[in-house]
């Protein structure tokens, strides 16, 4: 089974290890797995035969320790050992060219391993949808209408001001941010082969290649499209109430900034969504919700 | 203290290495926890030589003037470059520091910590506590157990299978991808700025849960979970099972994703990915 030892030399590697120390029959079986990082697990059927041939050949010999058998070599066997020395040179070479392949194969294993499992979960995570009633809004607390909306009022007074400044200040970080992401993006598109960002998550347009996409959903149909116009419709909604919130604020830099923001976003959604053969169909339903922000009663904290 | 200076393909075999230090430019460097003696095999090697020390069971290869520290500062990469094999006991902790050569560690038990500026990292089997920090390099880890703490602007980290005590991850656009069972209490913590988090557990955990992104969605395949949604940021939060465990996620504009891995627990390993993880269990 082993194309690790030609023939006759794991006759030989037995006489090494013996030669070492005496071992018992198990032993040598488990210091050859772990030479060969389990990769060459020799079986019992293999190794004790071998033994039981070298003993009659006078090379070993073995002693009962505890009603087991530890081999250890005799002076034959070491005369053998020194005969073939040559052979034993070379066989350390080739051993030292398997732990390489073992080096090779736990690398492609682990490259495999890794690669399937990135499919499987980006894959899963596109189509994952939480349990029924866990979505809820942040002020839709299980209680009383009344209290409920007492609540909301008092949240929505102590909490405006802070939730603009927050996202004012987020939105700051998102712009350098994309702003980065962009110049990162686009110098990593000028730099990168395309066949080396497969393990680029942002690169929606590789996506369509995975074997787990195919299939799935797929003609974009008449309800994605209404899905993603309200998406674009609340995103609009959502943009004007920060707007309104943070008009004392918002001067002619912000909206220079948020220019570039939107044509860079523009761009990329363009390049990365929409641009590639296979045409990026909207997230399904579970995601259109989502985005779909606020209910009702959230949109209106405005000073109206 | 015995010392080698290496400048071609050698192969060196030590009595015993208790601990390991490693420093490479370029090229790549595999250190092999086995039973057999401990050994260090290089096999190619190009401009400056290797330093190879052994004191007092510590076995170093580095070179010369190249400070732990000093490491990064390197820049011409490919001038120095060697390929190695080091086989060392699985206890023997191990320290890999590589600028642009790839690193495999594997069946380490003991201490492992691996940093590398461009090169990828791959780990298998490993059981201590791992840290791999890198700057743009990849880590791609199987089967390691015990505690990971993961470190990279711009490389992304897949755990695939093990069981993690402690789990910390933070980047700036590295995304983490993991599929790990956790202790008794486990503890997870990602924290990225742009880059996604898909972590994937038992569909049984323990922990408490506080998932939360700025601007990406977020999103939990387990029940109890409560999910949020404001101007400000969307987020999950809750207890699973006894909430002796903790998992926080925070990313700025990156997507969250908790799934359930479907029961039976599946092995990590497939030719083709799921057809659906709901639906399909099963087929894993």
């Amino acid at each position: 089974m082993s194309p690790v030892f030609r023939h006759g030399r794991l006759r030989l590697y037995l006489l090494r290890l013996l030669d070492e120390e005496p071992r018992h029959g198990y032993e040598v079986i488990r210091m050859l797995r772990d030479q060969f990082m389990g990769v060459y697990a020799p079986s019992p059927g293999t190794i004790y035969p071998r033994l039981a041939r070298l003993e009659e050949e006078g090379l070993v010999t073995h002693d009962e320790v505890n009603g087991r058998k530890v081999y250890r070599i005799t002076d034959a066997g070491r005369q053998e050992l020194h005969d073939r020395e040559d052979e034993l040179a070379e066989l350390e070479q080739e051993l030292s060219d398997s732990v390489r392949d073992v080096v090779r194969e736990v690398k492609e294993d682990v490259r495999e391993t890794v690669r399937s499992l990135r499919e499987e979960l980006t894959w899963a995570a596109r189509n994952a949808h939480p349990p029924e009633g866990a979505e809820e809004d942040v002020r839709g607390t299980r209680r009383g209408p009344a209290e409920q909306s007492r609540d909301q009022a008092r949240w929505s007074r102590e909490d405006t001001r802070d939730r603009v400044r927050q996202a004012r200040d987020e939105a700051k970080e998102n712009a350098r941010r994309r702003r980065d992401d962009a110049r990162g993006y686009a110098r990593a598109e000028r730099e990168t082969p395309p066949a080396g960002r497969d393990h680029d998550w942002g690169n929606w347009a590789a996506w369509a290649d995975w074997p787990g996409r195919r299939g799935f959903p797929g003609k974009p149909d008449i309800r994605l499209l209404h899905d993603l116009e309200h998406t674009v419709k609340d995103f609009a909604r959502e943009m004007r109430r920060l707007a309104w919130q943070s008009s004392a604020e918002a001067g002619e830099d912000a909206l220079t900034e948020l220019r570039i923001i939107l044509d860079e976003t523009l761009d990329r959604v363009r390049s990365e969504i929409f641009g590639s053969e296979h045409a990026q169909p909207e997230p399904p339903p579970a995601t259109a919700d989502d985005e779909a922000a606020p209910s009702p009663e959230s949109t209106a904290p405005g000073p109206d | 203290m015995p010392q080698w200076t290496v400048d071609a393909p050698t192969r060196l075999a030590f009595d015993d290495v208790t601990a390991l230090r490693v420093r490479a430019i370029a090229g790549s460097v595999a250190v092999l926890a086995t039973g057999e003696a401990p050994a260090l095999d290089i096999t190619s090697i190009s401009g400056q030589p290797l330093i190879v020390s052994h004191d007092d069971g510590v076995l170093t290869i580095s070179y010369e003037d190249l400070t732990w520290d000093g490491l990064l500062e390197w820049l011409r990469p490919r001038a120095h470059a060697a390929e190695m094999t080091v086989t060392v006991p699985r206890d023997c902790p191990a320290q890999v520091g590589v600028v642009a050569a790839t690193a495999v560690v594997s069946g380490v038990t003991a201490r492992t910590s691996v940093r590398s500026l461009s090169g990828a990292i791959t780990l298998d089997g490993l059981g201590g506590r791992v840290e791999a920090h890198t700057v743009s390099g990849d880590v791609e880890a199987q089967d390691v157990n015990g505690q990971v703490s993961f470190n990279s602007v711009s490389g992304d980290l897949t755990l695939a299978g093990g069981s993690l005590d402690r789990l910390e991850a933070k980047s700036v656009s590295g995304s983490v991808t993991a599929d790990v069972h956790l202790g008794q209490p486990g503890q997870v913590r990602v924290a990225t700025v742009s880059s996604d988090v898909a972590l994937r557990l038992p569909a049984q955990p323990d922990a408490k849960v506080r998932l939360r992104s700025t601007s990406g969605r977020v999103v939990s395949e387990f029940d109890c979970l409560r999910s949020t949604h404001a101007a400000a940021a969307r987020s999950v939060n809750g207890t699973l099972g006894a909430g002796s465990g903790q998992i926080s996620v925070t990313t700025l504009s990156g997507r969250v994703t908790l799934l359930k891995r479907p029961e039976p627990a599946p092995p990590t390993r497939s030719d083709e990915p799921a057809k659906g993880a709901e639906t399909k269990g099963e087929a894993r």
